[in-house]
């Protein structure tokens, strides 16, 4: 448990991205350089004072390497030079690492970023070759390497285990459309019912195709700087109240111990709020990692915002909308915004707490909370993001 | 269907399926079964282990149904049932994770028996197939 002095003594001082589409025609370079710059900018900074750089790893193709970045941006010092390889969890783990090392007092200013060509260059991840051993081979067997094989049979064991089906998916995939109809970055723009999430096709069973994260080209970015060196910004200040990362070791948290379908959310969301000194009852806003809408609805079981079974109806009967309980993944998440593998759950729920909210929803001027228009949710103050898994988690607070 | 990736810790378990049968892990220090196979037991950090022959039977914990190739150059015939099945006699430690030849009407719940591909040349692969009960 780290000490609570970490507590609030950073902040996400800037965010930006780059336009998200299915093909960007141009690097994932190009692409980083721009959400970095915007990022830079909007921490009201020069490139020149970021010091240091955290991305993901996940294979040579994917995103461009610090190294590519520090050359990019032309920044005469780079302290850190991290890559985190922990897929779905690494964007909360990378936050942790910036402000790690911010905290630290070896850097000033950390970027994270990721930018990636997913659908138009797709990194050597997709080949079984590239898992040299271990038990991702054994995970997705003889060829069927995708996300929802590796997840697919926990989430059928939690489904069997409460009796849902695949129709108690829907709410959630309609739910997360029309929050990114409110947000102008987000790929999916089309209207979305119940009846067309149950018309689509199956991928993977339990997986429909609108039960699954969309895949896009582009780039998102961040800079951690102290807290006290974000006060004074016109976006008030963000601080990261508590972090957590690492790793359960597998999508259970070990093969034959126990349920087929507790993820590392459970240990990990109670050892973060108490990090983070705060219950459930605090929490405003949830940004939860959603490859699939039933690994989202387990998410909110495991992290405790619904209970044992009930995430699917809880969503139905609204207390996850934007002007419900908590208000989870109101960009639209990985099933309707887009899918940086997690970061642009980070910068939602930043948007969501800054003091002048979301920037890019379809509001002229002051939010209105007109739902026709507005997807700022009503003066948060606590957010929670999380990883996939619950492999790693932030509580991210408004500064009062 | 891609054959799997064989490395040192895993090669005890592919020779036999080879040869048709179905072989386990488990650790000589503590007794735990290891899964999947690597050199240093995870309970006790034991060193020495045993492989021995399994009944092969077990009961289905988690499924997925392919409908839809996964990745190009997947051509195996679709829809592709693929089962975590809890392997018999392991403490519940084994579980295999293979495709079902089945009609996948398959359930969690479901009792299974493991075979095996025979494709000339290629390594044989387990398969697991529906006990009826
Ligand atoms: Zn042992």
């Amino acid at each position: 448990m780290s000490e609570p002095r970490f507590r609030d003594a950073c902040a996400i001082s800037g965010i930006g991205w780059s336009a998200l589409s299915k093909a960007s025609g141009r690097t994932p370079a190009a692409l980083a350089t721009e959400a970095a710059l915007a990022a830079i900018a909007d921490a009201g900074l020069e490139p020149a004072e970021i010091d240091g750089l955290v991305t993901l790893f996940w294979g040579a193709r994917d995103t461009p390497a610090p190294s590519e970045m520090v050359a990019a941006l032309g920044l005469p010092r780079c302290r850190l030079s991290h890559c985190d390889a922990g897929g779905g969890a690494w964007a909360c783990s990378a936050v942790m690492a910036a402000a790690l090392a911010v905290h630290a007092g070896i850097c000033r200013h950390v970027l994270v970023y990721r930018g990636a060509n997913m659908p138009s260059a797709p990194p050597p991840s997709a080949d079984p070759d590239y898992w040299p051993s271990g038990q991702r081979p054994w995970s997705e067997p003889f060829g069927a390497v995708h996300a929802a094989t590796l997840y697919g049979p926990h989430v059928a064991a939690w489904m069997h285990a409460h009796g849902l089906s695949n129709s108690d998916f829907a709410d959630l995939a309609v739910m997360q459309r029309a929050h990114a109809r409110l947000n102008r970055k987000a790929m999916m723009q089309a209207p979305m019912s119940v009846d067309d999430h149950q018309q689509s096709p199956w991928i993977i069973r339990p997986f429909r195709l609108l039960d699954c994260s969309i895949f896009n080209d582009g780039a998102m970015a961040l800079v951690v700087s102290a807290s006290d060196a974000a006060r004074g910004s016109k976006h008030g200040v963000v601080t990261i109240r508590a972090a957590l990362g690492g790793s359960s070791g597998a999508p259970v948290r070990a093969w034959g111990s126990g349920d087929y379908w507790t993820l590392n959310a459970e240990a990990l969301s109670r050892e973060l709020y108490a990090q983070a000194g705060i219950s459930v009852a605090d929490i405003d806003i949830a940004q939860l990692y959603d490859p699939f809408t039933g690994m989202a609805l387990m998410h909110v079981e495991q992290f405790g915002l619904a209970a044992a079974g009930q995430a699917a109806r809880a969503v139905a009967e609204g207390e996850f909308g934007l002007d419900g309980r908590i208000a989870l993944n109101s960009s639209g998440g990985h099933l309707s915004e887009g899918n940086l593998a997690g970061l642009g759950h980070v910068i939602e729920a930043v948007q969501q707490l800054r003091a002048g909210g979301v920037r890019d929803d379809l509001c002229d001027g002051a939010h209105s909370f007109d739902r026709s228009c507005c997807r700022q949710v009503r003066s948060p103050h606590i957010a929670l993001v999380a990883g996939e898994c619950g492999d790693s988690g932030l509580i991210l607070a408004r500064e009062a | 269907m891609r054959p799997p990736v064989m490395d040192a810790d895993s090669a005890p378990f592919w020779k036999g399926c080879d040869e048709g049968r179905l072989m386990g892990q488990s650790c000589e220090g503590c007794g735990t079964f290891r899964w999947p196979p690597r050199e240093y037991c995870p309970s006790c950090h034991s060193h020495s282990s045993r492989w021995s022959g399994l009944g092969g039977t077990g009961q289905i914990v988690g499924l997925v149904v392919v409908e839809r190739a996964p990745m190009p150059g997947f051509d195996a015939p679709l829809p592709l049932p693929i089962v975590h099945v809890e392997l018999d006699g392991t403490g519940g430690k084994m579980v295999l994770q293979a495709n079902l030849r089945s009609d996948g009407k398959a359930a969690i719940g479901d009792r299974v028996r493991t075979e095996f591909t025979d494709a000339e040349g290629a390594q044989r692969l387990p398969v697991f197939v529906l006990q009826k009960s």
